[in-house]
């Protein structure tokens, strides 16, 4: 478990658009992949290709959790309707429209920093 | 005739009304409950009711078989059900709902089966496989249903997510609770209404659902 730290923030507009600590590099390695509440976002953060990864965990259809299956074929099946998403690109695989958001990340020593808010 | 018959109920963490939304969402039951449900198909539905072709395994005995389900809001508090199997019996079920204070719910199922004479020795085996029937299920359901009722809270739209994640914009401000509507036939984006929709696998690494929850 790690706090949910920021840093570079000197107003309240650059606070928001700072890094937040989300996690250890240490918690992915059981699973290769690890999802967790940090304030009110569902972060899907991944390895894939020696490279880290956040993806949204809310699957765009009716909300389910993208990650709760473990990552095969470089998709992921979202539990509840089965919708299959690219571990590369976000992209649903049955229907293109839908999306997962790729969050912005910074591997800080062993610590995997995140960027929730990139607009104010 | 018979009657074998059992009831079981639990409480929930979220509105009857996002209950109800389970009930009808009959995608999930091969998503949700892979283990247990092959295929799943709705033959006819409309605002209140639907028909709908299920396969799947029950537990206790572990036998797989399938049946056609008549399902009917027939009132915020109230589904009625009927299904047909393949030993031609009529299982008639009623689910009732209670609000309770919290936006939490109770919810009771009641299941009758008229038997022929001569087997209502089976009411013992009836009750466990029923209650570990509603059992198994809601226990897939609850984190379902109460992560629906969060993603709700955090402004969800069906078919588009939650806008300030996808737009990378601070969380807007939210002054009340967000009520949930009841809303059916609920809308569909997969072949459930055609050829019936197929659970991709029997097996699989679960990593769970997320920590924090």
């Amino acid at each position: 478990m790690v706090p949910e730290n920021t840093s570079g923030s000197t107003g309240s507009d650059e606070s928001a658009l700072a890094f937040t600590c989300v996690a250890r590099l240490s918690e992915l390695e059981a699973a290769g992949q690890v999802s967790k509440w940090v304030g009110d976002h569902d972060l899907l953060i991944f390895r894939q290709a020696g490279k880290v990864k956040v993806l949204s965990n809310i699957c765009p259809h009716l909300g389910g959790p993208v990650g709760y299956h473990k990552l095969k074929n470089g998709r992921f099946t979202c539990l509840w309707h089965n919708f299959q998403f690219s571990a590369d690109s976000g992209q649903c695989v049955e229907h293109p429209k839908l999306c997962l958001r790729e969050y912005k990340v910074e591997v800080r020593s062993d610590e995997i920093w995140v960027q929730l808010v990139e607009k104010v | 005739m018979p009657t074998l018959y059992s009831e079981s109920e639990r409480e929930m963490d979220c509105p009857k009304e996002v209950v109800i939304w389970n009930y009808f969402d009959h995608e999930h039951v091969v998503g949700t409950h892979y283990k247990n449900y092959h295929h799943v198909r709705v033959l006819a539905e409309d605002e209140g009711w639907c028909l709908v072709d299920r396969a799947y395994k029950l537990p206790v005995i572990n036998f797989s078989t399938s049946s056609v389900g008549f399902m009917q809001l027939v009132d915020p508090h109230h589904i009625k059900s009927f299904q047909m199997g393949k030993l031609g019996m009529l299982l008639d079920q009623d689910i009732y709902f209670e609000d309770l204070p919290n936006n939490r719910c109770r919810v009771k199922g009641t299941y009758s089966l008229k038997v022929p004479f001569g087997f209502g020795f089976l009411q013992p085996l009836w009750e466990r496989i029923t209650k570990r029937w509603f059992d198994l299920t809601w226990d897939e359901d609850a984190p379902m249903r109460e992560r629906r009722w969060k993603v709700w809270q955090l402004g969800f739209r069906d078919f588009r997510g939650v806008p300030y994640v996808n737009e990378k914009t601070k969380r807007p401000p939210q002054e009340a609770l967000r009520p949930y509507p009841i809303e059916l036939p609920t809308p569909k984006i997969t072949p459930i209404k055609g050829e019936g929709v197929s659970r991709l696998f029997s097996e699989s690494d679960e990593v769970g659902y997320s920590e924090n929850g």
